[in-house]
């Protein structure tokens, strides 16, 4: 059974657009490639090399869900992770690091994101997880 | 100090240096597969799934960098300082390596000019995406594209570092308004550099006085994430003495009004004065256009799109009308599914002044096709041949020539909308209706999916027949079949690991492999058509081509980014094996140009000298020394260097159950296995006597070795045996390793007193057991050098005891090898372990001749 394809099974195209996702990275080629292949899973996503401006973002729109590196020019992923908490309770985090170590796991873990991925990593694995929180999302959204 | 030297006198001091330099070599190993390791993973990250950033380039570089840096000094050190050559070479290997991951950084001796014929997709970063892989499909798929050469990007280096435009260029980095302008200005109002006038005039002598050239931007990054389709200028039909000048107009276009608006309205930084340009001799074409290998609008449907125009076919891009449009299958044979065919009235035609102009088309041809069904038939076919080896769909810019045939100008990735959909269950079914051949045998290698006729590489690794778009399959993943590698869809043997060096070749060119199937020799038949599904380990028989498909509607054109460059840039240092050949002049240190070259040089020279541990004279014995008593009279002394025979054993001699060493204990298995070891003396006959009186004096084996006593140098996975039976000297040299690169036997056999017709047959049966063993095998005169290497420990200890029986056998074949036909016949029955019945059968044979003989003579 070839790669990938078995994950892409559920219906992405009717619950994707309506999750929205922010992407924080200080180097613009992941940031470039997240939205990229995000959007072609028809998913919503804004990017921002500068994380300031993408604290100012969140502070007026909600996202289901932040990717956010930790180690940045300007607020670094921790601040991020709390702004987020204080500001959507609800949404979810996932931290993507080139400097990972055990103590940052924890501490991010700790600080309640969904996930602690370590750079490099493969996009398989992020667009796994991103369909599970949305589908996730969409079953919560879903009348019993 | 040699090891001979270290032995004298046997020291007890002496024989811990051996060990240290046996730990060494271990340390070596390891090194040597982390480096072949990263470079894997490397590699893969340029496959396209991995996200990275730059922060991972700066951590790739120094961990490579340590690693090669300690296999430099574990040879050194284990050779004496040997290959003092070696550390200069990495430090210039290490200065490259680390150039490259600056950006903007073009090596200072980059050359001016290339030609076409030197040019490939990992010279991108000096040449251009549009013209490096020009290159790459003019070498490696042997397809036609004009002859020319391009000006590198060091070339607009130069013209940007002047004086006057320097200034210029800062302003417009600086991001002054109008300053693009200023800059453009000022670079057309220069006069081209001496040095690239010089380097253009040199490039021009190999082409004719009344040569023309297209003279096609080449920019860095251009025709990657974003194509900058027409906003950097082509000037055509360049006479030679106006190249430069052209070149310089090229070069200024870059700080175009409309080049920098297309950077500001797709969010990239201003130029960073990047642009190589390409010299292409003028095609005097009839017919000229593009063809899209998937339909942009139906990605799906399995069609080729084709725009055909009379003349140049530049009308077509210029979108000008007088075009006709063709819709052709994806699949061969190619038939044309739509045709729509317009009333060209006009042509752009080349001026024989220089430049083009359009020209009325005569009438008859106005209404009548661009090109013919089968032209269109071949473009498809060359167009879908790009698309396997730049695996993503392409847009190509293409000629007919004047004898009708066809040439590519450009190709480049072509966009497909984002949201391609997803036909998981028309794969799936695909799929489930194909035959699978092998499914989860061995590893992959190298992610992807490739389709095409299996070419079954022969024994001896003969390769005639290859054609570019086979499946490779091969028994050894051996680093000679690397020329192929590059041209194959995709890659399949039985041995080998994803660490190896042929692993590595396979990444580097992104032919999706698996490797270690241990039987795809015997399953895949040579000549069928198969699927190698290289994501899942599994191989179809025939072509799936919605797999196909599907692989190629995921792909992303990522791979032009800033850190995608730099990586593959980097690896253009580390990643490319050059030293193939360990017996060619060129295996030395300064032929090692990349990372790869050196640990395989240091692998190889690591392993010689570990070969050369019993080169010594053993006088006395020292206190490791015992010898091991056995039931035949082999008269052997073992020399311990860790874990080779059994703790507590005192005294002098040892028997085989306190061998500990696995590799000694194999080959004993072998060797003293029932009806091996003949009880019969190895009598000689006459010819076999006259000849050994001829050959009185020391016994040396070449290279110079003296052998005088039978020496094992054992640790718990390791031998090195020196052994004289008669008139046969024996060596060998065996290492098991957990991993499968690691282990290797290597087999020599020298002398034998006989007659030369014998020993040529000798030399020719040990030489065919060997090959059919599986070891690279050579001849050189009386000596036979067997290795075998990159495989299994497990299959490593099955050859070793096969060894170890040929080595008892060979020594009763000189008084028997009388003709030609016995050597196959002993081949054979050796191989099925029946040469003792051979053995008593030719015995016979040999006595019944004798006596038929006699009796000829007594009458």
């Amino acid at each position: 059974m070839p790669t990938g394809i078995v994950m892409m099974k559920p219906d992405v195209e009717a619950i994707n657009p309506n999750y929205c996702i922010l992407v924080i990275d200080d180097e613009k080629i992941v940031c470039d490639r997240l939205s990229n292949e995000l959007e072609r899973e028809g998913f919503e996503v804004e990017a921002y090399t500068e994380s300031e401006q993408a604290l100012q973002r969140i502070a007026s729109k909600y996202f289901d869900l932040v990717i956010t590196d930790i180690k940045m020019r300007g607020p670094k992923g921790i601040e991020v992770m709390n702004f987020v908490r204080e500001n959507h309770p609800s949404s979810k985090v996932i931290v993507i690091t080139g400097f990972a170590t055990v103590e940052t796991a924890r501490e991010v873990l700790k600080a309640g994101a969904v996930d602690f991925i370590p750079k490099p990593f493969k996009m398989s694995k992020l667009r796994e997880l991103v369909l599970r929180l949305a589908a996730e999302k969409n079953q919560a959204r879903k009348p019993r | 100090m040699r090891f001979a030297d270290i032995f004298r006198g046997g020291r007890r001091a002496d024989i811990e240096v051996l060990r240290a330099r046996f730990a060494r070599f271990r340390r070596l190993l390891e090194k040597n597969n982390r480096v072949l390791y990263l470079i894997a993973d490397a590699n893969e990250k340029l496959g396209g799934e991995y996200v990275f950033d730059s922060q991972y380039l700066l951590s790739l570089e120094a961990e490579l960098g340590e690693a090669v840096s300690d296999v430099v000094r574990d040879l050194a050190e284990m050779s004496d300082n040997g290959y003092p050559g070696l550390s200069s070479q990495f430090e210039r290997v290490r200065a490259m390596v680390q150039a490259s991951i600056k950006p903007h950084q073009i090596d200072p001796d980059v050359p001016l000019t290339l030609t076409i014929d030197e040019l490939g997709t990992e010279l991108a970063d000096v040449v251009g995406e549009k013209m490096a892989r020009l290159g790459e499909i003019r070498r490696r798929l042997a397809l036609r594209v004009p002859d020319g050469f391009v000006i590198t990007a060091r070339a607009c280096d130069l013209v940007l570092a002047r004086p006057e435009i320097a200034a210029e260029f800062e302003k417009y980095r600086a991001g002054s308004d109008g300053a693009a302008a200023g800059l453009r200005q000022a670079i057309l109002a220069s006069e081209p550099p001496a040095e690239v006038t010089r380097a253009i005039k040199e490039a021009l002598k190999l082409f004719g006085r009344d040569a023309r050239f297209a003279v096609r931007s080449s920019a860095l990054g251009e025709d990657s994430d974003l194509t900058f389709a027409g906003q950097h200028t082509t000037i055509l039909n360049v006479p030679r003495e106006h190249v430069a000048t052209a070149w310089l107009k090229v070069v200024a276009s870059l700080f175009s009004a409309k080049a920098s608006g297309y950077r500001r309205n797709h969010g990239l930084p201003a130029a960073a004065g990047e642009m190589a340009v390409g010299c292409l001799l003028m095609v005097p074409a009839c017919a000229g256009g593009v063809l899209y290998s998937v339909d942009p609008n139906a990605p799906a449907s399995g069609t080729i799109i084709v725009s055909a125009a009379r003349g140049l076919g530049g009308i077509v891009v210029d979108g000008r009308g007088f075009v006709d449009e063709f819709k052709l299958s994806r699949q061969s044979p190619h038939h044309v599914l739509a045709r729509q065919i317009a009333d060209k009235k006009v042509m752009y035609v080349a001026v024989p002044e220089g430049g083009t102009h359009g020209a009325a088309v005569p009438a008859e041809q106005r209404r009548t096709p661009a090109i013919t069904d089968e032209t269109l038939a071949a473009l498809a076919e060359a167009a879908l041949r790009i698309e396997r080896h730049m695996r993503c769909p392409q847009d190509v810019e293409w000629a007919v020539g004047s004898d009708n045939r066809l040439f590519v100008l450009q190709s480049r990735p072509l966009r497909l909308p984002p949201t391609a959909p997803h036909p998981a269950e028309e794969v799936l079914s695909a799929c489930a209706r194909h035959r699978v051949l092998i499914s989860g045998h061995g590893e992959v290698a190298c992610r992807g999916i490739g389709a095409g006729r299996v070419f079954l590489v022969g024994p001896d690794e003969a390769t005639e027949g290859f054609l570019p778009g086979d499946v490779l399959v091969t028994r050894y993943a051996s680093p000679r079949l690397a020329e192929l590698v590059a041209g194959a869809s995709a890659l399949v043997s039985d041995v080998g690991s994803v660490t190896g060096h042929l692993a590595t070749v396979a990444r580097e060119y992104r032919v999706p492999a698996i490797v270690g199937t241990r039987d795809a020799t015997g399953l895949l038949s040579a000549g069928t058509v198969v699927t190698v599904d290289a994501n899942e380990n599994t191989v179809y028989e025939g072509s799936v081509e919605e797999l196909l498909r599907y692989q190629l509607l995921r792909s992303q054109p990522y791979e032009e980014t800033q850190e995608f460059r730099a990586l593959r840039h980097m690896l253009r240092h580390v990643s490319p094996l050059n030293q193939r050949d360990p017996s060619s002049p060129e295996f030395e240190p300064e032929h090692c140009l990349t990372y790869h070259d050196i640990i395989r040089f240091a692998h190889e020279r690591a392993l010689a000298e570990l070969g050369r541990l019993s080169d010594f004279q053993l006088e006395g014995g020292g206190t490791s020394a015992r010898t091991l008593e056995l039931d035949i009279p082999l008269d052997l002394v073992l020399i311990d260097l860790g874990g080779g025979i059994a703790p507590g054993v005192r005294g002098r001699t040892l028997s085989r159950r306190q061998v500990t060493s696995r590799p000694l204990e194999i080959l004993l298995q072998g060797l003293l296995a029932p009806g091996v070891w003949s009880t019969n003396p190895a009598e000689m006959d006459l010819n076999g006597l006259m000849a050994s009186a001829t050959r009185a004096g020391p016994l040396t084996v070449p290279g110079g070795d003296v052998v005088r006593r039978n020496v094992a140098i054992v640790s718990a996975d390791y031998l090195n045996l020196n052994l004289r039976i008669g008139y046969h000297f024996n060596v060998v040299d065996c290492y098991f390793g957990e991993n499968p690169e690691d282990s290797y036997i290597l087999f020599r056999f020298v002398g034998g007193v006989t007659d030369v017709m014998r020993r040529t047959r000798r030399a020719r049966l040990l030489a065919s057991i060997l090959s059919q063993l599986g070891f690279k095998t050579d001849l050189s005169g009386e000596l036979i050098i067997g290795r075998l290497q990159g495989v299994p420990q497990s299959l490593c200890a099955e050859q070793l005891r096969m060894v170890g029986r040929l080595i008892g056998f060979s020594r009763q074949l000189d008084i028997l090898l009388r003709d030609d036909r016995t050597v196959d016949k002993l081949v054979n029955e050796f191989l099925e372990s029946k040469f003792q019945m051979t053995l008593d059968t030719l015995l016979k044979e040999r006595d019944n001749a004798d006596r038929h003989c006699n009796d000829e003579t007594g009458r």
